[in-house]
């Protein structure tokens, strides 16, 4: 059996594997990033079209060419192996074809490339306004800050059909920002603002996560993107104001799950980090606040804290929000400000 | 088949393997020029470093705001440094006439030559008024003319060793590649100087 | 047992043989000492990679996880490119060189056994890592700042991970600087630049690559060490350095690496081809100086892998044509190796197997490249599993199956007997269908978004399928492997003799004795064209070859 045939054979098998399984058609099985719900995202994916048709149409016609030759050319019986074949060796013209027709066949791609950039990452016309969310990646969780000044962790809520920049920054190390479904990735960086311009034109909810190595949990660095409806979007961004400044938000909730529970676990009973549950820092203000935006970093101690509230809004709702979830989840608190504590 | 002719060896028109045949400059030269392509690369990293803080990270003015550098002291520094590319050379000249004095006299001139530039420097650190550990400005600056002073150093260790091996009389006219090696690295380090003074101290 | 240790090891250290060995300057033993150390790294690399495969075989398991799944990333790269890759070629290369141009040794022996050295003690630095407190490097083998920097990696695995590849590119850099000192230098009679077997052309390429990238990591190494160390703030961006910088001077030297790591495996397989195919090399020249043609345009590339940085259009363009540029040479190759395949009296030993299976999975890798070129698209693609699988269709595609074609290729030359067909070809099946097993649906993972070097995924259906069909085919690897050792060793120590020139190839190597002696050659004949020993044949049997 040949090893092409071989090959196939495992692939089918491999699909065969997987058709029973659900999420093949949302995920296009793989074959290309899945269908996006951006204009950017889907010029993405029109130009991985071109470019995998012209490689597969090469890869087609050089495997072919091997493969034939192999099975025609192979030794014959009868014939020895050392026997002569003939003496060619090489053709100028022959290599001179096959130097400059991939030349063009990538002079091709390149300007198919450069007349649909500009649409790739299509900023918004004079006069339309985006809407600026200033996204700020932290070990190991992503914070989107509002123009009014509201505030999010992991989730970041947005208008269908209006368009968006986000302004891409780090407190820490490097992270990434990528919502495969809407479009590429782009870097968030300490010391400088990425930012990253698209138009959600889909209805839905896009799961994503941090592409760029950040350390021990970079794995669970996730975040959501839910797409609503315009109106539906301007009366949520209202009253989540109106909420955070009154202390009646999710708030809280979402700085525990997605800053403090990915290392000292939903429960607080420890995971990568220490148990927490029940610690007298939680009902400190102060302390915690320093502690957050410092991070600790204890020699005596393997691993360290890293500081986690640098882009927290400057009038400390934030973690006052923490602190009321703290102190208002039995588990959690220290015994004696609220419940038992654990 | 005309080739075969030129063997001489016993089977075949074979031959016993030649050594060093196929370059007219000697293995060691040719070594020696590759290195110092490869030091080459390595000054450029350090430059990259240096202006990636200056051009991308930038401050307004550059130097930054309060530090200066002393470009007079320096503008001394790089003659020296000049001045002992023509004693190295001298010297060179001087063995290859068989003029063992010449050749003493030169790479002693180097020595003490490239040993002032380095001491000069040395006085200029401290009293720069500020550390490698003063922003990208600093960092960057002590990196680049840390490394050509290190680089000094190496040129200096090596020219001692071939200042020693001259007194004892090592070297002649027919034999002074000691000195000719030794003589290339110098040359390196002080064009490298005029590149690091021209990037560092005048634009 | 005690009185079987005494009886076997005590007289090789009284004989001084294991002395002979290590204070060794022949080029064959330096060669040797390298591809087995360089070997016993890749099971070791390859441990760690089945670790991760078990760890991801499924969705959040406790393998590894964490800061110990990151070591066993960061560790798995360092070793296979620094301890394994580079080595090998290294040692290929020492044993090879000299015999391909009919010289003695190399050009500096005392500093090709310096080299040698200064390898296994950085190795040894390298390793000791995992013995630190805090444990290994978890950085990621390119160690991006700041996250390897002074806040973020307090620990001292990385310093040594540091120190460790210093020591490693310093061996490479000396390296490359005898090897073509030696091939400038010390080519025998009638060998001019058109005349050197194709693997030396390669040599040369490569050589020239390390020496002018290794001191580019060398200094990004160092400054990271200073910023670690010595309070200075080169690629941190709170002292008011660049963190970008860093990724500048890495992929100066880390696209170049990849080219380090396959064109000698290029160069190995346009040495095998043409003698199992019983042709001379399809058009020579282009071969040799598409070798070169690589090499320089791989130098102004480094960009591609920041596209994401946020270069802006007009730098990333840049970076993509020039990309584009360097698969030309590359696909040259491609051609040619195909075409000498054309009217060829093809024989399917194991070298052959490999060296064809080579240019039809690396053609996967060149052409994956491709599309990640695309900047647009690698926006989508970049830092994905679909990167990795791309960088190890190119690497094991391309280099570790050209390796695999040149120890069997000149296993007889090296230990003057003959390997196992059998074995052989169980090798290449099953590595090359464990391959294809774990890295094509790595791609699919890149494409329905899994990010590399994550420990967990949270997603199900294909996600786990693709994940588990990876992992399982990792393991098929690892069996082959198993089955290429058993191999070696059976072979080497009871494998039938091999004689001088087994294959009757065409290159100078397989004139000296199987293994050569110490000297190499007694004589050599002189060179007339870049296949001396078919002119020698022709010659002696001038009226049974025509």
């Amino acid at each position: 059996m040949s090893r092409r045939r071989l090959l196939l054979a495992v692939l089918l098998v491999g699909v065969a594997l997987a058709l029973p399984h659900a999420g093949l058609a949302q995920y296009n099985g793989g074959i290309a990033p899945p269908d996006s719900a951006t204009e950017g995202g889907s010029q993405i994916n029109d130009l991985y079209w071109i470019v995998m048709g012209v490689t597969i149409a090469i890869f087609l016609l050089v495997e072919g060419a091997i493969v034939w030759f192999v099975l025609r050319f192979r030794r014959r019986p009868g014939t020895s192996f050392e026997a002569d074949a003939p003496q060619i060796h090489g053709n100028t013209r022959l290599e001179l074809v096959w130097t400059v027709v991939p030349f063009l066949i990538l002079v091709a791609i390149l300007v198919v490339t450069i007349v649909k950039v500009p649409s790739v990452e299509a900023r918004p016309d004079a006069g339309d306004e985006s809407l600026v969310v200033r996204v700020a990646g932290h070990q190991f969780y992503w914070e989107y800050t509002y123009g009014n000044g509201v505030v999010s962790v992991d989730t970041l809520r947005l208008p269908v059909d209006r368009p968006v920049r986000l302004e891409l920054v780090a407190y820490d190390v490097i992270h990434s920002w990528w919502v495969p479904e809407l479009t590429g990735k782009r870097d968030a960086i300490p010391g400088t603002t990425n930012t990253l311009d698209f138009t959600v034109t889909r209805i839905g909810s896009f799961r994503g996560q941090c592409a760029e190595l950040c350390g021990v949990q970079h794995a669970v660095m996730r975040t959501t993107v839910e797409v609503v409806p315009p109106d539906a979007f301007d009366g949520w961004l209202a009253a989540e104001a109106k909420a955070q400044a009154a202390g009646a938000s999710e708030l809280g909730r979402q700085t525990w799950e997605g800053v403090c529970a990915k290392c000292h676990g939903l429960d607080g009973k420890g995971g990568y980090g220490p148990a927490i549950a029940g610690n007298s820092l939680l009902a400190d203000p102060a302390g915690l606040a320093a502690l957050l935006a410092e991070g600790r970093d204890n020699p005596q101690v393997d691993g360290y804290m890293p500081a986690v509230s640098g882009s927290w809004p400057g009038d400390g709702r934030q973690l006052e929000a923490l602190l009321a979830y703290i102190a208002s989840t039995p588990e959690l608190a220290p015994a004696g400000a609220d419940g038992q504590g654990g | 088949m005309s080739a075969i002719a030129h063997g001489d060896g016993q089977r075949h028109g074979d031959h016993p393997p030649a050594a060093h045949a196929s370059s007219r400059v000697p293995p060691v030269l040719v070594g020696m020029y590759l290195f110092i392509a490869s030091e080459a690369m390595l000054f450029g990293s350090f430059f990259a470093a240096y202006f990636f803080a200056r051009v991308s990270v930038g401050a307004e003015t550059w130097p930054p705001e309060p530090f200066e550098l002393p470009v007079f002291l320096a503008l001394l520094n790089t003659i020296i440094l000049v001045t002992s590319s023509f004693t190295i050379h001298w010297a060179l000249q001087s063995i290859k006439r068989d003029d063992r004095a010449g050749l003493i006299a030169g790479l002693g001139l180097t020595f003490l030559l490239g040993l002032a530039f380095l001491l000069i420097q040395a006085r200029e650190y401290t009293r720069l008024g500020f550390s490698p550990r003063d922003l990208g400005f600093g960092s960057t600056f002590y990196g680049l003319t840390g490394l050509h002073g290190l680089h000094v150093f190496v040129g200096l260790t090596l020219l001692a060793i071939a200042f020693v091996r001259a007194v004892r009389g090592h070297y002649s006219a027919r034999n002074h590649q000691g000195v000719e090696l030794p003589g290339i690295y110098w040359h390196f380090v002080d064009v490298m100087w005029i590149v690091v003074y021209t990037t560092v101290y005048v634009i | 047992m005690a009185v079987r240790v005494e009886e076997q090891v005590l007289p090789t250290w009284k004989d001084g043989a294991v002395m002979r060995w290590v204070t060794s300057v022949d080029h064959k033993k330096i060669g040797l000492i390298y591809i087995w150390s360089a070997f016993v790294f890749f099971v070791g690399g390859g441990s760690m990679a089945l670790a991760i495969r078990l760890q991801l075989a499924q969705a959040d398991q406790e393998i590894a996880t964490q800061g110990s799944f990151n070591a066993l990333t960061t560790m798995h790269g360092t070793v296979m490119v620094f301890l394994f890759a580079m080595p090998l070629l290294a040692g290929i290369g020492n044993y090879l060189v000299p015999l391909m141009i009919g010289a003695r040794d190399m050009a500096f022996p005392r500093l090709n056994a310096l080299s040698l050295w200064i390898y296994m003690i950085g190795a040894i630095v390298l390793l000791g890592s995992f013995g630190a407190k805090g444990g290994a490097a978890q950085a990621g083998w390119t160690a991006y700042t700041p996250l390897s920097g002074p806040d973020y990696a307090p620990e001292l695995g990385q310093d040594l991970w540091i120190l460790g590849l210093h020591l490693v590119g310093i061996s490479s850099l000396l390296g490359s600087i005898n090897f073509l000192v030696t091939i400038v230098n010390m080519r025998t009679q009638g060998m001019s630049w058109t005349r050197i077997p194709l693997f030396v052309w390669s040599m040369v390429a490569q050589s020239i690559l390390i020496l002018l990238t290794i001191p580019v990591i060398a200094a990004a190494l160092l400054l990271l060490l200073l910023d670690r160390q010595a309070g200075t703030s080169f690629f941190l961006p709170d002292g008011g350095g660049s963190a970008v910088l860093y990724q500048h001077l890495f992929w100066f030297f880390g696209h170049p690496e990849v080219y380090i790591l396959v064109l000698p495996a290029f160069g190995i397989v346009s040495e095998v081809i043409p003698v199992f195919a019983r042709k001379p090399i399809f058009g020579y020249k282009a071969v040799a100086f598409s070798s070169l043609g690589i090499a320089l345009i791989s130098m102004i590339v480094w960009g591609h892998h920041m596209f994401t940085v946020g270069l802006g259009d007009g730098l990333n363009g840049f970076f993509m044509v020039a990309t584009y540029l360097v698969a030309i040479p590359t696909g040259i190759k491609v051609l040619n190796w195909t075409a000498t395949l054309w009217r060829g009296n093809l024989t399917f030993r194991t070298p052959m197997l490999f060296a064809v299976g080579m240019v039809a999975l690396f053609l996967i890798g060149g052409l994956s490249g491709v599309v990640v070129a695309n900047y647009p698209v690698d926006y989508q693609l970049h830092d994905s599993y679909y990167i990795v699988a791309h960088f190890h269709y190119t690497i094991i595609g391309g280099m570790v199956l050209g390796i695999f074609a040149g120890l069997y290729h000149w296993f007889p030359k090296m230990t003057g007997r003959m390997y196992d067909e059998r074995l052989g070809k169980w090798h290449f099946w099953l590595f090359t269908l464990g391959f294809s097993l774990t890295f094509v649906p790595q791609h699919m993972l890149g494409l329905m978004g899994m990010p590399r070097r994550v420990y967990t995924y949270d997603r199900e259906g294909l996600f786990e399928v693709y994940n588990l069909v990876s992992t399982i085919g990792a393991w098929l690897m690892a069996l082959a492997v198993l089955i290429f050792i058993v191999n070696v060793v059976r072979s080497w120590r009871s494998g039938p003799r091999a004689g001088s020139d087994p294959w009757l190839a065409d290159t100078l190597e397989w004139y000296a004795s199987s293994p050569p002696a110490e000297h190499n050659f007694d004589s050599v004949p002189y060179v007339a064209s870049h296949r001396p020993l078919r002119d020698l044949r022709r010659r002696l049997g001038g009226e049974r070859d025509g």
